[in-house]
């Protein structure tokens, strides 16, 4: 196993053709990852014409790098502009954004890309450490588990919500109400969706994030007037030593990072959880975790790093699936498993005894496309921090547009812009009026998927699937989580009532 | 009484639920299990946040009150942005874009005519050389255009 996993890595960085189909999948994939509604999945499509016909392993490690990094790149906009590109980087604006304002946008970005090339490194070597001891732990997860953990990520609303909790709540049962939006899966009933045949797959959820979360931005900036960064030029951190200062917040994390980073992999690895939720899962993790979460949503460093680890550490886990069992574990990754099929790999458990070289280049792509974005990334962000500082009325129009882009695209539907200016009317008033924008997000990502899971779930067991082992150890998780957010309110009521 | 904008914007809130609940009832069961299941505490918790915002009413209406030129400013900000969507689903992005930039920098920012046009041709060059050269993404025409086109072409 050694000695395969060393020739795999020799065999990639000596080779200067994969080397170089390596930099240039970096390169599209940070491309990408960079404009709103495209990413990974469009970056496969297009590729796939260019790969037809090559060796399996050179058009895997295109596709795969690629893919791998369309998640560091996005983060840029969403910390400088707050414009996520994909549902995973609306986590990313929660506190990104907020530090861009206070004029720390580059040690943001240096903490979040730092954080997305170590998470996407970690990841990696889950799949390599899970490879032994994967079937039973992908076996294990069934509907029923699938709901339970929906059901844990929507506990997490409770310590996203601070001292809102009435609006916390209701925003994120809002948001799980839009999740019902289109045909229900059981019945084939339209809910909510009436004669809009758009609507009848469900809301789309780039349309939902940008209308959330960066129109009212832009619209907040534009009524505020000024730039983005609230510091002046001269007072603001935006040299390398800030982004520097931002990597060294990754050490200082560190096992937020480790944690994250298992936590993101394993959800990768789960097929059907999607890339979204290991991001808000890791979030509320963070929050929940930290001695000071009244910090969150207001510039905590720790925001950025968790979702960033996440959301790079889930492609690692998630090709885990897709290629032992030829079960996707995301949407990208069922457009890889077609490409990964025209290349001529046939997933499969045999994957491992056949073909284990090829294996382990991929784990090595994983590692090396994501060190090498990282390193890209943090030499050319410090300039792009610079953008913070120009007035804010230069910026809206493009950033404005560069929504309606990601908008349309995201389906190809032009019925989107006008959900787009519907929801970014209600996402104005969320930020105007203070209600707490992250449990939205949380409540969308996740309500379909709880919803989705639990009719499987009765279907197959009915109510005894909360007896199976997995479940129970999952709703010991959720009373500890809802016992550990009341313990803490009550806790921070009482300090409080002592101070006054 | 003089309602202040955080109290209407809680009784949106509190619509949408109601609204939303009402529907679920005329789903199948199955159908309307989880929409009840999570819009009828949702009534519930914006009924309470409803009845903390009419407490607060007094103190928060003195900072809401002054709000005439900041609702300005929101009412053009949110009249150039609806203007974009209405011009693009009509007219396409690329007649759309150039057009939003250009006005929108000089009515809103008070630039001089030439720098907007200079901004608004360069923003709508890059967007159409990434979209439609390097990516050859066909992006939305526009209703009126299509119309219009279709009818050029017969």
């Amino acid at each position: 196993m050694l000695e395969t996993m060393l020739s795999s890595l020799t065999g990639l960085l000596s080779n200067p053709q994969l080397l170089w189909l390596l930099a240039l999948g970096t390169a599209i994939g940070v491309f990408l990852g960079a404009v709103p509604g495209l990413g990974g999945k469009l970056g496969i499509a297009l590729l796939i014409p260019f790969v037809f016909g090559m060796d399996m392993v050179a058009g895997a490690v295109l596709l795969l790098s690629m893919h791998a990094v369309t998640g560091t790149s996005g983060q840029i906009s969403s910390i400088l502009f707050g414009v996520p590109q994909s549902g995973d980087d609306a986590a990313t604006v929660l506190d990104g954004y907020p530090m861009a304002k206070k004029g720390e946008a580059g040690r943001a970005l240096g903490a979040s890309l730092v954080a997305s090339g170590v998470g996407g490194v970690l990841g990696a070597v889950v799949f390599a450490a899970l490879i032994p001891v994967l079937e039973p732990v992908v076996l294990a997860f069934s509907p029923a588990e699938f709901f339970l953990l929906a059901v844990l990520g929507i506990t997490f609303i409770a310590f996203l919500s601070g001292r809102s909790f009435f609006k916390g709540i209701s925003v994120g049962l809002f948001g799980m109400m839009l999740a019902f939006v289109g045909m229900d899966p059981q019945t084939g009933t339209s809910r909510y969706s009436g004669e809009f045949l758009f609507l009848w797959d469900g809301m789309s959820l780039i349309t939902v994030v940008l209308a959330i979360f960066a129109v009212p931005e832009m619209i907040a900036l534009g009524v505020q007037g000024g730039s983005i960064s609230a510091v002046s030029k001269s007072a603001a951190k935006y040299r390398y030593r800030e982004l520097l200062e931002g990597s060294l917040d990754i050490w200082r994390h560190r096992w937020l990072v480790v944690r994250t980073s298992v936590i993101g992999a394993v959800i990768g690895i789960i097929p059907g959880l999607g890339g979204s939720a290991a991001a808000w899962i890791c979030y509320g993790h963070a929050v929940q975790s930290s001695k000071t979460p009244e910090r969150f949503g207001k510039g905590a460093v720790e925001g950025v790093i968790a979702p960033e680890t996440a959301s790079n550490a889930k492609e690692g886990g998630a090709l885990l699936p897709t290629l032992f069992f030829g079960i996707p574990g995301s949407s990208g990754m069922a457009v890889m498993l077609g490409a990964f099929l025209i290349l001529g790999i046939q997933p499969g458990p045999t994957l491992i005894t056949s073909n284990l070289p090829l294996v382990w280049t991929l784990i090595w792509t994983l590692v090396v496309a994501n060190i090498l974005a990282m390193l890209a990334l943090l030499v050319a962000t410090r300039w792009v921090a610079l953008l913070t500082f120009i007035r804010g009325g230069l910026l809206i129009p493009f950033v404005l547009v560069l929504c309606m882009f990601g908008a349309f695209l995201a389906e190809g539907r032009w019925e989107n812009l006008v959900l787009l200016a519907v929801l970014s009317t209600l996402g104005y008033g969320f930020l105007r009026f203070e209600w707490p924008r992250a449990p939205f997000a949380i409540g969308v990502v996740l309500g379909g998927i709880a919803e989705q899971s639990l009719h499987k779930a009765l279907a197959l067991w009915g109510m005894g699937f909360f007896l199976r082992p997995l479940s129970l150890v999952l709703i010991a998780l959720i009373a500890l989580t809802v016992g550990w957010a009341v313990y803490r309110a009550r806790r921070s009521y009482t300090v409080a009532s002592h101070a006054a | 009484m003089l309602l202040n904008g955080r109290l209407w914007f809680t009784v949106l809130m509190l619509g949408i639920f109601v609204v939303m609940v009402a529907l679920a009832w005329g789903y199948p069961p199955n159908a309307r299990f989880l929409p009840l299941v999570i819009g009828i505490p949702g009534i519930v918790l914006a009924l309470g946040q409803l009845v903390l915002d009419a407490r607060g009413e007094s103190e928060e209406a003195a900072e809401e009150r002054p709000v005439g030129p900041v609702l300005r400013r929101e009412l053009a900000m949110f009249g150039s942005f609806f203007g974009l969507v209405a011009g693009v689903v009509l007219f396409g992005f690329w007649l759309t874009i150039p057009a939003f930039v250009f006005l929108f920098l000089v009515l809103h920012e008070r630039e001089r005519a030439w720098f907007a046009l200079l901004l608004a041709a360069a923003g709508t060059a890059v967007f159409y050389l990434v979209f439609e050269r390097m990516m050859s993404i066909g992006v939305h025409e526009g209703l009126v255009t299509r119309a219009v086109l279709d009818r050029l072409a017969q």
